[in-house]
């Protein structure tokens, strides 16, 4: 996968809910405004589950720690501005409501892509206690017997290593 | 630069007794020999040390073992870098949080 495509990807997600937010916030709306920026809104939100396969697929095939949490905040920010972009489009939904003396559709799945988005923040937040978990450095006599085991020549190079670990 | 990675056995034998990850787990898990062999200078840079002056850093490779995705965390000495050979000194299987 390409280095820069998932950050970008991010950050066009965090700058449509922010901006949709200040719309939506907007006093005055009137119906149709309120219906174009909610249908917007409630589209942005629906997009941000298809992140969080390509962030697990990303790490699970096996990156740095570093890395790792960093994909991790971005998702998560992703999904903090999308939940705040949720609040906001309430102010849509009432308009709409007042205005049509009914519900609007997307109200349902505005509620339901607020339960996913929680969903996946609480998995991201599970997996970001694995990613950051504290080490547990060996004493300094580990490290020296394992220096000197070393130097011993108990060691495989990263061919005889690879056969031990896979097979052939 | 590209560096030889040397492990030691007991690192070796260590991960090879490590139960319940499937065959690609453990190959996402080998990819850290690939990340110290193409991006060691990168390692020794920004990895952790328990001071500045030892020769010993800090990887933590994070990868999905089948069951779960999970932290692995190898100590690697860079002594002899300058012959292009990094080596793995102890590696450690991160517990899963609440485990």
């Amino acid at each position: 996968m390409s280095a820069t495509v998932l950050p970008e990807l991010a950050a066009e997600s965090v700058a449509t809910a922010e901006r949709l937010g200040r719309l939506s916030a907007e006093e005055g709306l009137d119906a149709s405004e309120a219906e174009y920026i909610l249908a917007s809104g409630l589209a942005a939100i629906q997009r941000v589950p298809r992140l969080w396969p390509i962030v697990k697929g990303r790490i699970g095939a096996g990156t740095t720690g570093p890395t790792a949490h960093e994909l991790l905040a971005r998702l998560l920010d992703v999904v903090d501005k999308n939940l705040a972009l949720a609040g906001t489009l309430k102010e849509p939904v009432r308009v709409l409501r007042d205005e049509r003396g009914r519900e609007p559709e997307a109200a349902a799945g505005l509620v339901a892509a607020q339960e996913r988005l929680r969903e996946i923040r609480a998995e991201a937040g599970r997996l970001l206690k694995v990613v950051d978990a504290p080490a547990r450095w060996p004493g300094p006599e580990q490290l020296m017997e394992a220096k000197e085991h070393m130097r011993r020549g108990a060691r495989l190079t990263a061919e005889e290593f690879r056969q031990a670990l896979l097979g052939k | 630069m590209t560096y030889h990675v040397e492990v030691l056995s007991d690192v070796s034998h260590y991960l090879r007794g490590l139960e319940g990850l499937t065959r690609e787990g453990r190959l996402a898990m080998h990819g850290f020999m690939d990340a110290l062999r193409d991006y060691g200078d990168e390692a020794r840079d920004a990895c952790p040390r328990r001071t500045p002056d030892s020769s010993v850093f800090h990887l933590r490779w994070t990868f999905d073992a089948g069951p779960a995705i999970r932290s692995l965390d190898l100590y690697v000495d860079d002594s002899e870098a300058a012959a292009g050979f990094l080596q793995v000194l102890y590696a450690d299987l991160v517990p899963l949080p609440g485990s």
